[in-house]
C-alpha cells in the first residue's frame, strides 16, 4: 500500500483525461452577415478568430496528450520496491509538466 | 441609379444576411465551451490525485503546472463565451436592421407606387402633367429621407459589425455604447441631399469653404450660399429670384400637390423653420361660392425658414364642395389669384422684399401660391419681427367680397393675429391686408 496506490490513482485519472473527448469547434466559415460596407472586414475578423481558436484548441489537446503521456511514462518506470521511487516519480512529473507548452 | 434603387440595394445588403448562421456560431462556441469544462474537470481530478499522493518534497511544480493548465481551459471557455455573445450581438443588430430595412423598403414601395400612379392615367392637359410633376418631386424628397434613414440603419449595423469583429479578432473586451445612434441626424439628411442632387457637388467644389461645411455636416452654413441653396430648392420645386434676392416657387412645386405640411413634417426641422400661420388652431379662412358650391381656402405664413432665411407665403386652395374633410387642391385657372406680397419689419417698417407674382406661369402673375423667402447670412431670422402685407386680386367682385368677409371674420376671431383687411378697387377686384402677428 502507500504510494503505489497513489500512483495507480494518478494513472487512472490521467487515463480518463486521455479518453476525454478533445474539445473542438464546429464553427465553419464566416457567417453570412449581409453585404454592408463592413461585411468584408468582418469576414476577415472572423477568419482570424476561427484560425486562432482552432490553434488554441489544438494546443490544449496537445497539452493534455503530453500530460497523459508524462504520467504514463513515469508510472511505467515506477518500481514500488525502490525507496527512491516516489521522489523519482514526482520529480519526473515536475520536470515533464514544466516542459509542456501552455 | 435612382434613389429608390439605392434604397432597395441598401435594404438588400442587410436583408440577405442570415441570423440563423450567427446563431449557429454562438451555439458552436457554447458547445466547445462545455467540452473545455469537461477537460478542466478531468485535469482537476488528476491534480487532486497527485496532491493526495504528494507528501512534501517534489511534486509541487507538477501541481502548479496542472493548476495553470486548468486556468488556461477556463480562459478559453471564457473567451468562447465572449465570442458567443459577440455573435449574438451581431445577430440582434442584424435582425433589427433587417426589420428596419423591410419597413423602409415597404415605405419606398408605397412611395414609388404613388409616383407611378401620379404619372399614370393623366391626360395631356398641362395642369395634370404639372400635378404629376409636383408629385414626382414630393415623392423624391420623401425618398431622400427614407434613404437617409436606411443609411443610418446600415451605418449603425456596420458599427456593430466593426466593433464585434474587432473584439473577436483582438479580444479587446471593450464595451461600446451606441446609444442614440439611431436618431435621425438631420445634418446627415442634408449631406445625402447634397450628394443626391445632380450638380451640387460641383457647386461645392466651386465654394471650397462649403466643402468644409459639408465635412462637418454644417447644414446651416451650406444653405447660406444662395447658389447652393437654390440647387436644393430647385430640387424641391423652388426658384430663386435674383433680382429680389428671395426664393419663390413655381406653380408645379411639391407643395402644390401635397401642401406644406406633408413635406415639412419631414423637412421643416432640417430647414429650422419657425412660422406663423393662419389656421393653426383648426379655424381656417374658408368661404363657399353659393352658386357653385365651390369652397376656397386662403392660408398665410410668415417667419423663419432657416437660421438665416425668412419670408412669407400666401396660398389659395379650392375644393368642389364644403364637405371636403379638409382636403383642398391648389387653385387652378380662373380661381388663381394675383398676389403682391411684402415682407417687412413690423417695428421699423423697413421693407425686406416684395414678390409681385413671381413664380407664376406666363405673364399673368396669377398663381395659387405666392412665396418669398430670402436667405441672408448676415441676418438671424429668429430675431426678426416680421410683418406681412399683401394685395390680392381675384377674378370678380363677388369672390373678393366673400374673401374680404371671411378675412374680417377670421381677424375678429383671432385678435392676437393683428390682421387688418381693407377692400381695394372693383376694377380689378382687389383687397389688401396687413398681418402683424
Amino acid at each position: 500500500m502507500g504510494f503505489e496506490v497513489d500512483v495507480a490513482d494518478i494513472s487512472n485519472a490521467a487515463a480518463k483525461l486521455g479518453e476525454g473527448k478533445p474539445p473542438t469547434l464546429s464553427a465553419e466559415g464566416s457567417p453570412n452577415v449581409g453585404s454592408t460596407a463592413r461585411a468584408g472586414g468582418f469576414a476577415g475578423d472572423y477568419d482570424v478568430w476561427l484560425a486562432t481558436r482552432k490553434d488554441d484548441l489544438d494546443a490544449a489537446q496537445q497539452q493534455v496528450e503530453s500530460l497523459v503521456e508524462s504520467i504514463r511514462t513515469a508510472a511505467k518506470s515506477y518500481h514500488g520496491t525502490d525507496s527512491e521511487a516516489r521522489d523519482a516519480f514526482l520529480k519526473a512529473l515536475d520536470s515533464s509538466f514544466e516542459r509542456i507548452d501552455r | 441609379m435612382s434613389v429608390f434603387d439605392k434604397i432597395y440595394a441598401l435594404a438588400d445588403q442587410v436583408e440577405k444576411g442570415s441570423t440563423t448562421e450567427l446563431d449557429d456560431r454562438a451555439r458552436a462556441c457554447r458547445a466547445t465551451k462545455e467540452m473545455l469544462e469537461d477537460t478542466k474537470a478531468l485535469l482537476e481530478s488528476v491534480r487532486v490525485q497527485l496532491s493526495e499522493g504528494w507528501h512534501g518534497g517534489a511534486g509541487e511544480a507538477a501541481l502548479n503546472s496542472l493548476a495553470a493548465f486548468k486556468k488556461n481551459r477556463d480562459d478559453q471557455a471564457q473567451d468562447l463565451e465572449e465570442s458567443a455573445k459577440s455573435f449574438e450581438t451581431i445577430r440582434d443588430a442584424l435582425a433589427k436592421a433587417q426589420q428596419d430595412a423591410r419597413s423602409k423598403r415597404a415605405d419606398a414601395q408605397a412611395l414609388q407606387k404613388k409616383l407611378d400612379h401620379g404619372w399614370h392615367g393623366f391626360g395631356i392637359r398641362q395642369v395634370d402633367l404639372a400635378v404629376a410633376w409636383a408629385q414626382d418631386k414630393a415623392v423624391k424628397a420623401q425618398a431622400l429621407v427614407l434613404l437617409a434613414d436606411l443609411e443610418r440603419v446600415t451605418t449603425t449595423y456596420d458599427a456593430i459589425l466593426f466593433i464585434e469583429g474587432q473584439k473577436l479578432r483582438f479580444k479587446t473586451g471593450q464595451v461600446w455604447e451606441l446609444a442614440g445612434s439611431e436618431k435621425r441626424n438631420l445634418a446627415e439628411i442634408g449631406a445625402i441631399l447634397l450628394r443626391e442632387i445632380p450638380g451640387l457637388l460641383a457647386l461645392l467644389k466651386k465654394y471650397p469653404e462649403l466643402r468644409e461645411a459639408l465635412l462637418h455636416q454644417d447644414w446651416n452654413k451650406i444653405m447660406q450660399n444662395p447658389e447652393v441653396a437654390q440647387k436644393i430648392y430647385d430640387y424641391l420645386g423652388f426658384r430663386y429670384n435674383e433680382e429680389g434676392g428671395f426664393f419663390t416657387t413655381g406653380e408645379h412645386s411639391v407643395q402644390s400637390y401635397l401642401g406644406w405640411k406633408d413635406l415639412y413634417d419631414k423637412f421643416g426641422e432640417a430647414f429650422g423653420m419657425k412660422l406663423d400661420e393662419t389656421g393653426d388652431d383648426g379655424d381656417n379662412m374658408e368661404f363657399t361660392d353659393p352658386e357653385t358650391g365651390k369652397t376656397y381656402r386662403l392660408e398665410l405664413w410668415k417667419g423663419k425658414y432657416a437660421n438665416h432665411a425668412f419670408g412669407g407665403e400666401v396660398g389659395f386652395y379650392t375644393s368642389d364642395s364644403p364637405n371636403n374633410n379638409g382636403h383642398f387642391n391648389a387653385a387652378q385657372g380662373d380661381d388663381q389669384i394675383k398676389v403682391t406680397q411684402t415682407i417687412y419689419d413690423k417695428d421699423t417698417g423697413q421693407v425686406y422684399f416684395t414678390n409681385d407674382g413671381q413664380g407664376a406661369d406666363g405673364t399673368d402673375k396669377k398663381h395659387f401660391w405666392n412665396l418669398a423667402i430670402r436667405n441672408d447670412p448676415d441676418v438671424k431670422a429668429d430675431q426678426l419681427h416680421l410683418g406681412q402685407r399683401a394685395t390680392i386680386e381675384v377674378r370678380d367682385v363677388g369672390m373678393r367680397d366673400r374673401m374680404y368677409d371671411e378675412m374680417v371674420r377670421y381677424a375678429a376671431a383671432h385678435p392676437d393675429d393683428h390682421l387688418t383687411v381693407t377692400k381695394g378697387s372693383d376694377h380689378p377686384p382687389t383687397l389688401s391686408y396687413d398681418w402683424q402677428k
